[in-house]
């Protein structure tokens, strides 16, 4: 019975998800987004893309479908940072864009070609990722305006169980910026529209989703000063890698039974 | 440096430097993907390289790479006068 209800939540989400994106990014956005000069209209875009994420998490967890605790929410605050994560589900962006003031996404650049989707994209100034000569300058230049840089290392979807292997760009960009790193730990129980899920797959209970900010990392006191940039992005980025797996290993163990 | 052996050797070297890689490992079979050299890491080694022999590398040639020795072969080409 829950378990039905819990469905048409979900199917209800969907299509709040959809009529929301229309309503936003092809009704409110048009119809205001004149009054704020062009150079301007990206961070606006912005705050009105967060209202509503943060109006959709809440959304799905009065009806529902999950529920979700963040810790450390103080250290989520600021500017200018590179915020990476871990990427079990479809729904992370979906929670850090609800959390994270004034984001700049780096994302795939088939999801530009997405319905619903890559207008929101184009009208907030998320970064494709493309090529990774535009992707630097154009991820320096997010941070420099103050915005804060989501990536995920992993690239794309991974279960949560596989390895960690991160890209580097997260690391270098740090680098190369001497922005902070933020990094973000996200737990799904069970797992909801992970790789290989379907939309229509609803767990047999209520997932609860964990969002652990952890400490900020500056990048020039982890590494030294006269490393060449490729060497210091190497150490970093295992440096991420070790954080990410003793997160999963600390959570592993404190999992009851039978709840991984 | 058109001696394929000192190329090779500049090479090895460069790697060891910018990428902390054991020459041991290196053989001109090598991939650069079981090297674990991304795109960003390419561009380093490509200005690297382009300090070295004075020459750009074409963007044509520099996509065609895969292995290591595909780079030797790629910068005693453009060595040649």
């Amino acid at each position: 019975m829950e378990r039905g209800l819990r469905f048409a939540a979900t199917v209800l989400s969907y299509l709040v998800y959809g009529l929301g994106a229309l309503l936003v990014w092809w009704l409110i956005y048009p119809a205001t987004a004149w009054r704020h000069p062009p150079a301007a209209r990206p961070a606006y875009a912005r705050r009105l893309s967060r209202r509503a994420f943060r109006f959709f998490v809440e959304w799905m967890r009065r009806t529902g479908v999950w529920d979700f605790h963040l810790e450390g929410a103080q250290r989520l605050r600021g500017r200018g940072r590179v915020i990476v994560a871990n990427h079990p589900s479809f729904l992370d962006i979906v929670l850090l864009f609800a959390f994270v003031e004034d984001a700049v996404c780096v994302v795939k650049p088939s999801l530009a070609r997405v319905p619903l989707v890559g207008r929101p994209i184009r009208c907030c100034g998320h970064i494709l990722a493309d090529d990774s000569q535009t992707l630097l300058p154009a991820a320096l230049a997010a941070l420099r305006q103050g915005a804060n840089l989501i990536l995920f290392p992993q690239g794309t979807r991974t279960p949560p169980e596989a390895a960690w292997r991160f890209q580097r760009s997260a690391a270098r960009i740090a680098l190369e910026t001497g922005a902070p790193i933020v990094p973000v730990y996200l737990r799904y129980r069970p797992l909801l529209l992970g790789k290989g899920q379907s939309w229509h797959q609803v767990p047999e209970y209520r997932p609860a989703v964990t969002v652990t900010v952890g400490a900020e990392i500056d990048p020039g006191k982890v590494m030294d000063a006269g490393l060449p940039l490729s060497v210091a992005a190497r150490r970093l980025t295992r440096h991420l890698e070790r954080l990410y797996s003793d997160w999963h290993e600390r959570d592993a163990s404190r999992a009851p039974a039978g709840r991984r | 440096m058109t001696d394929r052996d000192a190329v090779y050797a500049t090479l090895c070297r460069l790697l060891e430097e910018l990428f902390e890689i054991d020459p041991a490992q290196v053989t001109p079979e090598t991939t650069f993907q079981e090297l674990d050299i991304d795109s960003i890491d390419a561009v380093d080694l490509v200005v690297r390289l382009h300090d070295l022999i004075g020459k750009r590398i074409p963007p044509d040639d520099f996509r065609q790479i895969r292995t290591v020795g595909d780079v030797v072969d790629v910068v005693q080409r453009l060595s040649r006068p």
